[in-house]
């Protein structure tokens, strides 16, 4: 089980144990492909190859295919390094669930994103209507994993916005 | 308002050249994964669109595949692309028609 729960102007991470080691495995993995990203030395990182990187990293420019590397040798290590924290935000708020800070909520939202981009890529969920998968067991517990954490983010969300709607500030 | 040729000079040196430029455009483009509800957010809370601008964008994101979302210098607009990108939507940069 685990749910975000508003509470006045905070948002409570409530999350049980079981729960809790789910998400800190796929965040390790997350993390795991980040590393094996980064281990490429910046100036020859092209337009990665696997479609869950090129997901995460997508081609600035697509129009111009120069400049689009270019680009992405100045801003992808700075971008990667978003999405990591946002991994290890996450896996801390795991280990000492409870008030959210603002930037935990924002790492959650966005982790959450990420690592949906990354199972769906796997499941060759490509447009709309796609339902993935389904072949293996590995197969299903990936396709488990990516609508439960779509209903966890939607969850978040309404918490968000049932304390927009009371009047507290966003943060 | 009336320029003397040495007044446009000095406005023309400065002017700032990306302003001279064709605007550039921060595209997002439709995707299976991300929420309806989620990409209204963002729009909402990045850009700060009030709330029935960000859901109509982001209805022509879900109903046309793409939408520009913002429009301006070509560094500012490179910026916006990777904002989107940290927030798992998928956009790129392009120059505007003129």
């Amino acid at each position: 089980m685990i749910r975000f729960a508003p509470d006045g102007e905070r948002i409570d991470l409530v999350v049980d144990d079981a729960d809790a080691k789910a998400l800190r495995e796929l965040a390790g993995q997350f993390t795991d492909l980040l590393a094996e990203r980064a281990s490429i030395p910046t100036a020859e990182r092209f337009a990665p190859t696997d479609a869950a990187l090129l997901r995460l990293f997508p081609d600035p420019v697509p129009a111009d295919p120069i400049e689009s590397a270019e680009l992405r040798v100045l801003t992808e290590p700075a971008l990667l390094e978003h999405k990591r924290t946002n991994a290890q935000r996450v896996l801390k708020t795991l280990s000492i669930p409870g008030a959210l800070e603002a930037r935990d909520e924002l790492a959650w939202l966005q982790w959450l994103t990420d690592i949906r981009l990354v199972l769906a890529a796997r499941l060759d969920i490509v447009v709309d209507g796609d339902e993935g998968r389904t072949e293996s067991d590995a197969d299903r517990a990936m396709q488990w994993s990516y609508h439960a954490l779509g209903a966890l983010q939607a969850d978040l969300l309404d918490a968000l916005d049932s304390r927009e709607a009371a009047g507290w500030a966003s943060r | 308002m009336t320029f003397t040729g040495q007044d446009l000079d000095e406005a023309v040196a400065t002017v700032p050249r990306s302003s001279l430029d064709t605007p550039w455009r921060t595209i997002v483009w439709n995707d299976p994964v991300n929420l309806m509800q989620y990409v209204t957010h963002v729009f909402q809370n990045y850009f700060g669109y009030p709330r029935p601008d960000a859901e109509r964008l982001m209805l022509r994101v879900h109903q046309d595949g793409r939408a520009i979302v913002a429009t301006g210098p070509r560094e500012e607009i490179e910026r916006h692309t990777e904002a989107m990108h940290e927030f798992g939507l998928w956009a790129t940069s392009d120059k505007g028609d003129a």
